[in-house]
């Protein structure tokens, strides 16, 4: 054997000892990440979406699919617990996932204000980091500003009820500037869902009105899930106001809204929030909502190639099409793996201080965390975009520089 | 407060209080004749739900033809659920709160069938009354409106019958003494089953005339249930009457407390009547007009 030979093999030696070592790192940095959501109850729709979103994201991740930061990214164990959009079954679904199976991240509530705000305390409880997905109220960074040291492990996936509050009010001072809507008499009214989710929204939106002379005619909040909306309808039109603003997280409350307004031919203009992202309001009140604002048409196939594209993968794996919810899951598990990835650990400050550094473009927009830990929103952001539907479909009317219709 | 706005409070009000008749008179048959709160009854109403949007909208059936099917159907299986979860407990001595936990373990098994079975989807059956009746400047729409008079005329049909009837009458003797009916040769195991099925009959006329406006899911029946139990306790343990006043009170007394205070004390100000009617009545508004 001559001595390049042997130098060759032992140069291949150590090349292979050296790629088994790296192996072995990479095999040893494992992570397993828990989520709750509400998989049964009237969000379960919902909660459904999200478990694709979240699992989807992990497949792809351990399929060698993911968007890595580095080159050897964990490999990840994903569980799902059901909540049924009650915090005291949030809390012991999470303290099973931590004490049962050892989780080294959560991400939840991925849908309720009211259950993120009892969950987000297990953060610093467990030594562990918390990234909730959809839930949306101010309250909820109100209190990780209020005490940042507490919360350093808890981190928001969704932007504040201001950036709805925001964009309602921007767009409602841009359609009475150009005539769309009549401001009339300036009296605005929320019918809402008891939760802080609704509530939040209400307040925030109540403010910015009010500072611009506006008077709130009347806040009524019902139940989740409520349908009947009659001794509501009937109060607001003996107050007559001139915008009226919806919000429910469930579709069949949305949908019984919608058509009860219709039939007690409430005058003025209505918004919804939220609602009208979930299929089964277009599909059951596409026709009785025409012509109705709501915010905030964050994802569409219909009207973007790239949700287009993230549908068609998720009705391809799951045989349904992506939502806004399952993008928004999706969005959230990436956003969770790549910092575990950057981490390199399962460190929990190391994933936290990482979290802080996100900088990430998603498929429901740029995600970025404020100082107060909550994703940012607006146009550099993730947009807060307005829609109206148009002839059975929905159309972006605001912001103008993104509209795909004008208003009519 | 306008005169249109008065006269929409109390048709709202009675509208909601018969859904809550509809739902509490079953619930307080069944506590009349055989001591069992039933758990359950609101997952017979999500059954029946999901029957008449098959019968009606998958299947396309008349609205008649599909009502009657529902109604039969969901009477069987109150029946066929009393023979064989309910019925066999009660032949044990320490019967009352196995037949209770019964009743809460087949309603979840109920929501979680369906759920497996239909999905979490919320489906809906349209309107089977269209249009909107409008007299001066109030509306009301034709489909609400039929929800009071077929709310009102089936509890009237089964009012008849357990007061004017030999089946009342037999129904009324096993409410009062199962053991001494059984003595003169009433079968009180039969009437329990006839019992709940006539109960269920009730859940389901309530899901058909609901069904177009809450739109079909497993959960439709939770809310009307703890309504439902309100009314029973309301209306005093076990009578018929008196839960279907009390489903019309406690409807009456939401729709009015919105009219006058922010919606979130709606359900507030219900229950604290509730508590106070049973501080100082404990037997409930209507007691001694057992089924």
């Amino acid at each position: 054997m001559s001595n390049l030979t042997v130098r060759s093999l032992l140069a291949a030696g150590i090349f292979g000892a050296g790629l088994l070592a790296g192996a072995a790192t990479a095999q040893d940095f494992n992570v397993t990440i828990g989520a709750v959501g509400p998989l049964t109850g009237p969000a379960a729709n919902t909660g459904k979406d999200h478990r694709q979103g979240l699992e989807l994201a992990v497949k792809e991740w351990n399929e060698g699919k993911g968007d890595y930061v580095t080159k050897n990214p964990p490999k990840v164990t994903f569980m799902m617990e059901d909540t049924s959009g009650k915090p005291e079954v949030a809390i012991s679904a999470a303290q099973r996932l931590i004490t049962r199976d050892k989780i080294n991240m959560l991400i939840g509530d991925t849908l309720h204000s009211h259950v993120t705000l009892a969950l987000m305390e297990l953060a610093p409880q467990y030594n562990l980091p918390i990234l909730s997905a959809e839930p949306v109220s101010s309250a909820i960074a109100d209190k990780v500003k209020a005490d940042p040291d507490r919360y350093q492990l808890y981190w928001k996936g969704n932007w504040n009820s201001d950036g709805y509050g925001t964009a309602v009010h921007d767009f409602y001072t841009w359609a009475f500037a150009n005539g769309t809507v009549d401001p009339g008499d300036k009296k605005i009214a929320f019918v809402v869902e008891d939760t802080d989710y609704g509530i939040a929204n209400a307040e925030k939106i109540g403010d910015l009105f009010k500072a611009d002379g506006w008077t709130v005619a009347a806040t009524e909040t019902v139940p989740p899930a409520t349908t009947d909306f009659y001794p509501q309808l009937s109060k607001l039109r003996d107050a007559g106001p001139d915008v009226i603003v919806s919000v429910f997280t469930v579709p069949n409350s949305g949908v019984a809204f919608v058509r009860q307004m219709k039939e007690q031919a409430l005058e003025g203009s209505h918004l919804a929030i939220y609602y009208p992202t979930k299929p089964e309001f277009m599909d059951q009140a596409a026709d009785i909502a025409e012509g109705m604002y709501w915010a905030a048409l964050t994802f569409s196939s219909e009207l973007n190639p790239e949700h287009k594209a993230f549908s068609d993968k998720v009705e391809a794996e799951y045989g349904n099409p992506g939502t806004y919810s399952t993008a928004h899951a999706y969005c959230t598990m990436e956003i969770a793996l790549r910092a575990i990835d950057a981490a390199g650990s399962t460190d929990p400050k190391a994933i936290a201080e990482k979290l802080s550094e996100t900088d990430y473009d998603c498929v429901v927009g740029r995600a970025k965390f404020g100082e107060d830990h909550a994703v940012q929103s607006g146009p550099d952001f993730i947009p807060v975009p307005v829609a109206q539907i148009q002839d059975g479909k929905n159309q972006i009317i605001w912001p103008e520089n993104v509209a795909t219709a004008k208003p009519q | 407060m306008s005169g249109t706005h008065l006269i929409e409070t109390v048709i709202n009000g009675l509208i909601s209080g018969s859904i809550y008749a509809l739902i509490g008179s079953g619930l307080a048959l069944i506590y009349g004749t055989t001591r069992v709160l039933n758990f359950a009854h609101g997952e017979l109403l999500m059954l029946a739900g999901y029957f008449i949007l098959l019968f009606a909208v998958t299947l396309g059936w008349p609205l008649i033809l599909a009502a009657a099917a529902t109604i039969v159907l969901i009477m069987v299986l109150g029946a066929l659920l009393q023979r064989v979860t309910i019925a066999p407990l009660m032949k044990r001595e320490d019967w009352a709160f196995s037949v209770i936990a019964a009743t809460i373990g087949l309603s979840i098994f109920l929501q979680s069938g369906a759920q497996l079975i239909w999905g979490e989807q919320y489906q809906g059956v349209p309107y089977f009354f269209h249009g909107v009746a409008v007299i001066g400047e109030v509306r009301m729409p034709w489909q609400r409106i039929a929800i009071l008079v077929v709310a009102l005329l089936v509890m009237g049909i089964c009012g008849l019958i357990l007061y004017r009837t030999k089946l009342g009458r037999i129904v009324r003797a096993t409410a009062q003494d199962a053991e001494a009916a059984l003595a003169v040769g009433i079968p009180a195991g039969r009437v329990h089953t006839i019992v709940f099925a006539i109960s269920a009959g009730l859940a389901g006329t309530g899901a058909i005339l609901l069904s177009p406006l809450i739109t079909v899911n497993p959960w439709m029946g939770v809310s009307y249930l703890l309504k439902g139990f309100a009314v029973v306790i309301l209306g005093g343990l076990g009578s018929f009457g008196g839960a279907v006043a009390a489903g019309f009170l406690l409807g009456l007394i939401e729709s009015v407390s919105v009219a006058f205070v922010p919606s979130e004390w709606s359900n507030v100000i219900a229950f604290a009547f509730l508590i106070a009617v049973i501080t100082a009545r404990p037997e409930g508004l209507f007691a001694g007009r057992g089924a």
